[in-house]
């Protein structure tokens, strides 16, 4: 992971997605990202599949739906990467402290007003605002996600950014 | 509010108790009655460590040092199981039927042991399965529990369903993400429960709020109902089966013979399939129930419907739903509905229960041999039948009370739904046997194979029918109550009931599994009986020997002596007629009442009308035979029986009549009815047979052999009488009543061709008998069973009567003096005093094989040796001198110990006992 992306911005940037994507996957949202960054750390999956499988005592077998929270953080994680280096390189900052007052001045987040950095909400051209949805579709694709998926991901990906402007 | 589920808020009884105004009850309550899916899963368990002890037998054989001496014993003793002891000695009954427990008893204790060590390991770690099972599920899929920090309004949500269920303890919601499917799971062990609620549902609680709710309230439902105890608790002994018992079993099979490891191996096989197919067709069943339970708490079923409608079929052939522990969608959808299928009897649920009942009986009965090997073999098999035939009761009895339940609701014939329970439980009882472990050893295919085709046939069907009777008097019984309890909760009256049919079925379960480990022996009781019946005849005339053995065979002789037993008739009446008469009893819709009035009257026209028979039966043989003839013991046994078989005549035609005509009027209880009237009748003959005696005494015209006007007949003779009187006439009255109801169905549809429906000659009552009529067989049957159970009604006799049973006459010995009217009667000396020419018929036997032994001591082989050691073992058990029993028993382990000197003091002790002058 990159140094300057920490996990709180991930996951504060994930929920916002969330949010706009699939609201009803809020409720789980905290253990999800938990559990994410658990194997992203290195600790081991869940050691079964259960769907598709008629257990003792369940209600039966049912349709699986797609969940976009799994795809949401890697996505996440990707575009914020991306957004570290482009304004990295805009403003020619390279210490870590700098660029993540940068990016929280992207997003807003976790800006304490006493050492908030001058200035206000540091706004995405429409460039890079383009360029992040292609990469947040991209990356989903690259996940499998179906593509109907993948792009209302993608728009949830660049409304979050657009929502802060 | 959908009229398939109670208003929410309402307990399952008030709901039933209180139905919507203005309508008929139409709506069936599924939880009124008891499910009997908890029998079921007590019935898997049950077998399923049944099956084990045979596998740790096995496994001591394998694995003990003395183990490998043990099957030469066990070949050699079941050569001999079912003979009786060499020399020609009447062993009796009881013998023959423990031949094979009592010759490997003196070596098996320590083996009951490991068996009883095993099955305790298994159960050992079957609870420690189910205690740590939870925490492995959790860890195996990282479950988090759901928190109010992560959703409070969800979390919030849930607490409310949990209330709304009435659950006194919450459980732990879990989240499952890796799972995507709108579903969820209930597991946990007692005291800590789990719901696990998948990725894919919780999503559902914004997108789709009564769908969340229908399913989370399914898996709440499961809870409600005690579901997650019993399903993983089942499981975990079938898993600890497997590991403990199953796997070794398996690999100790490796070493044996192709035929007997095929033998071993298809009965598992047969027995894994079994209890999985079993195990999954109760899940399902509980799936319902869970689906119902939801659908009553929440008082409406659409949100549900809704969601099942959305599950997809499962793909795949029909017979693939068999593997699966829920059941199709639509099923389901159709159940909250209407919840018929709950209703419903099942052939395959009663054969399954039929089945576990038996598949594990021989291995119960033989770890209770090897760990009292003093029991008595009837008694044995009750204790068995106990463990087993209740559970199997239950679940048929719970069965048919719902279909009658069912039947009574809606308008239909009850009469089928019940025949299908019966018939499959028949059939279940009877191929327990075959599938059983131990019928790999003996090579036995139950009663088709070791008692011959035609035996075998007769006792294949007597087991069928045995099921199928004590199905269908759990049905007579639930329609005789169920017209008068229709508003309220009926589990009371279907435990009474089922508790009932518990103790029958075990009665007659062990007497039928007795009779049939008899068989091999059967030719030589027989031939006791024939050799009375020869010697009688040779004195005055006896009847064709097939129906003097019907009255006197030693087996009807053994088992007659059973209290059980006729507690065991008297109850196959009294519950009936009890829930006829209950406090709050009415006529049923069609005007049918049990016509008590009618079998009371025939019972005391019977027993009344035998008075008199014997009376002039005593005239007849007064004026017919001379003194010298009368007097003869011989004689005094012929017209015992005579008495006897006129008493069990006259019960039998009462019993015919009776049932006859109440089934002609279209009564109810028409074989109950038969049976009542058929005990009234024995216990007035009972009573005036004994009378006789005293009348004869009185009359010189009416007695048999002169004597004093006063009662002489000594208790153990009144009990033998009344057993013999009222048991075999209630086991000859049965049959003969179901004939009389046959009859009288066909009376009745040929009167109903010739006569005009108001002028019909069998019209049955409108009303039911007077309760006080009741008193006449209660008091009937209080006066029997004081007089067998403690003979303290009885006066005394006028010389000090201490003598017991009829000894039987055997071929050998010649016939005793019997205790008649007239018989002297010795003081009983103890037994110390007892000089050898009074000992016993058994302790007499015991001390001729004795002196056999000491006369063949260095001619005879090791094994006849050996058989005569059993031979005097056997019979000094069975008699009633200790001294000689402790020689004995002494004697044996002197052998078994190798101790010359316990050996020597106890064959000095049995010289002096036995009257043998010598070393």
């Amino acid at each position: 992971m990159n140094t300057y992306v920490d996990d709180d911005l991930v996951r504060e940037f994930s929920r916002q997605i969330v949010g706009r994507a699939a609201p009803e996957e809020l409720p789980m949202f905290r253990l999800s990202t938990d559990a994410y960054f658990a194997a992203a750390h290195g600790r081991p999956a869940p050691r079964w599949r259960r769907d598709g499988r008629d257990e003792m005592l369940g209600f039966g077998v049912g349709e699986a739906v797609t969940l976009l929270t799994p795809f949401v953080l890697p996505v996440a994680s990707t575009v914020l990467e991306y957004l570290v280096k482009d304004l990295a390189t805009a403003a020619g900052e390279h210490s870590k402290e700098a660029v993540g007052r940068l990016l929280r001045r992207v997003f807003r987040h976790g800006e304490d007003p006493a050492t908030a950095a001058p200035g206000g909400p540091v706004p995405l051209s429409a460039e890079q605002l383009g360029r992040v949805r292609t990469l947040a579709f991209e990356k989903a694709r690259q996940l499998d996600l179906p593509q109907a998926k993948a792009a209302l991901l993608a728009d949830s990906v660049a409304g979050s950014l657009v929502a802060v402007r | 509010m959908d009229r398939s589920c109670a208003p929410s808020g309402r307990t399952d009884s008030e709901a039933s108790s209180q139905p919507p105004e203005g309508s008929a009850r139409s709506r069936l309550d599924p939880f009124a009655l008891p499910s009997a899916t908890t029998l079921r899963f007590i019935l898997l368990v049950a077998a399923v460590v049944g099956a084990s002890t045979f596998a740790f037998n096995f496994l001591y054989l394998a694995l003990a040092p003395e183990g490998s001496g043990e099957l030469g014993l066990y070949l050699r003793c079941q050569a001999r199981a079912g003979q009786l002891p060499a020399g020609g000695i009447t062993g009796g009954v009881g013998t023959a039927a423990k031949g094979f427990a009592d010759c490997v008893a003196p070596f098996e204790l320590a083996k009951a042991w490991w068996i009883v060590a095993g099955v305790a390991f298994l159960l050992l770690v079957a609870y420690l399965i189910t205690w740590w099972r939870p925490a492995y599920k959790i860890w195996r899929g990282r479950l988090r529990p759901l928190t109010a920090e992560d959703a409070s309004e969800l979390v919030g949500y849930l607490d409310e369903l949990v209330q709304a269920a009435g659950l006194r303890r919450a459980p732990v919601f879990l989240a499952d993400l890796s799972a995507r499917a709108p579903g969820g799971l209930a597991f946990g062990r007692p005291g800590r429960y789990y719901v696990l609620l998948n990725a894919g549902l919780i999503t559902k609680f914004v997108t789709d709020r009564a769908g969340f709710r229908a399913v989370v309230m399914h898996e709440i439902a499961h809870l409600r109902n005690g579901d997650v105890t019993k399903a993983y608790l089942t499981v975990a002994i079938w898993w600890s089966f497997v590991a403990v018992a199953l796997v070794p079993l398996a690999v100790v099979l490796i070493g044996e013979k192709v035929g007997f490891t095929a033998a071993v191996t298809w009965r598992l096989l047969v027995l894994v399939a079994f209890v999985y197919l079993t195990r999954n067709a109760v899940l399902r069943t509980r799936e319902i129930y869970a689906d119902v339970r939801a659908c009553s708490i929440e008082g409406d079923h659409r949100a549900l419907s809704e969601v099942l409608a959305q599950l997809p079929r499962p793909a795949g052939p029909a017979w693939r739903r068999l593997l699966r522990p829920h059941p199709v969608p639509a099923l389901r959808a159709a159940a909250v509905d209407e919840p018929d299928v709950l209703f419903r009897g099942s052939f395959w649920e009663a054969a399954g229960a039929g089945l576990a009942a038996t598949i594990a009986f021989g291995n119960l009965e033989t770890l209770l041999w090897l760990m009292f090997g003093g029991l008595d073999a009837l008694t044995a098999r009750w204790l068995v039948a106990l463990v087993f035939a209740p559970l199997a009761a239950g679940v048929a009895g719970i069965a048919a009370w719902r279909a009658i339940q069912h039947a009574l609701v809606r308008g239909l014939p009850p009469t089928r739904a019940t025949a299908i329970v019966g018939a499959g439980l028949g059939l279940g009882l009877l191929l327990g046997g075959p599938l059983s472990l131990p019928s790999a050893v003996t090579g036995s295919w139950g009663p088709l194979g070791g008692l011959g085709l035609s035996a075998g046939m007769v006792a294949a069907l007597l087991l069928i029918a045995l099921g199928a009777l004590v199905v269908g008097w759990i049905a007579a019984t639930a329609r005789a109550w169920l017209p008068t309890v229709l508003d309220r909760s009926l589990r009371r009256e279907c435990l009474v009931t089922t508790v009932a049919a518990s103790a029958l079925l075990s009665v007659w379960l062990g007497v039928y599994m007795l009779l049939v480990d008899l068989y091999p022996a059967m030719p030589t009781l027989t031939g006791v009986s024939r050799a009375s019946h020869a010697v009688l005849g040779q004195v005055a005339w006896t009847e064709p020997f097939w129906l003097w053995a019907a009255v006197d065979h030693p087996v009807l002789g053994y088992l007659i002596e059973r209290n059980v037993l006729m507690l065991g008739l008297v109850l196959a009446w009294l519950v009936p007629l009890a829930a006829w008469y209950w406090p709050r009893a009415r006529v049923t819709a069609a005007g049918r009442a049990p016509r008590l009035g009618l079998a009371v009257a025939a019972g005391l026209a019977g027993g009344f009308g035998y008075g008199i028979l014997v009376l002039g039966l005593r005239a007849l043989v007064h004026r017919w035979y001379p003194e010298a003839t009368r007097m003869r013991p011989e004689f005094a046994l012929l017209f015992d029986h005579w008495q006897v078989a006129l008493a069990v005549l006259i019960q039998v035609v009462t019993a015919v009549m009776v049932a006859a005509l109440v089934t002609a009027g279209r009564g109810p209880l028409a074989v109950i009815l038969g049976l009542v009237a058929a005990f009234v009748a024995g216990t007035i003959m009972t009573a005036l047979l004994l009378g006789a005696i005293v009348v004869g005494g009185c009359a010189d015209a009416l007695s048999i052999v002169p004597g004093p006007c006063s009662w002489t007949a000594s208790t153990s003779f009144v009990r033998l009488t009344a057993r013999q009187v009222l048991v075999l006439g209630s086991l000859a009255a049965l049959p003969a009543a179901f004939i009389g109801a046959a009859t009288g169905s066909l009376l009745r549809s040929r009167a109903a061709r010739s006569w005009p429906p108001a002028s019909a000659p069998f019209r049955a009552a409108a009303q039911p008998a007077s309760r006080s009529l009741l008193f006449v067989p209660l008091g009937a049957c209080a006066a029997a069973l004081l007089v067998l159970l403690t003979g303290s009604a009885l006066p005394q006799a006028s010389s000090v009567a201490t003598q017991s049973t009829l000894p039987r006459p055997s071929p050998v010995t010649p016939l005793q003096p019997t205790p008649t009217e007239q018989t002297p009667v010795q003081p009983q000396a103890t037994p110390a005093q007892l000089a050898p020419a009074q000992l016993d018929a058994y302790a007499k036997q015991a001390c001729e094989a004795y002196r056999q032994m000491r006369a063949g001591a260095g001619t005879l082989g090791t094994g006849e040796l050996q058989d005569l050691l059993i031979t005097i073992l056997n019979d000094a058990l069975h008699s009633d001198n200790q001294p000689l029993q402790e020689a004995a028993a002494g004697m044996g382990k002197g052998i078994a110990d190798s101790n010359p000197q316990e050996f020597a003091r106890n064959a000095r002790r049995l010289n002096s006992i036995c009257g043998i002058v010598g070393p």
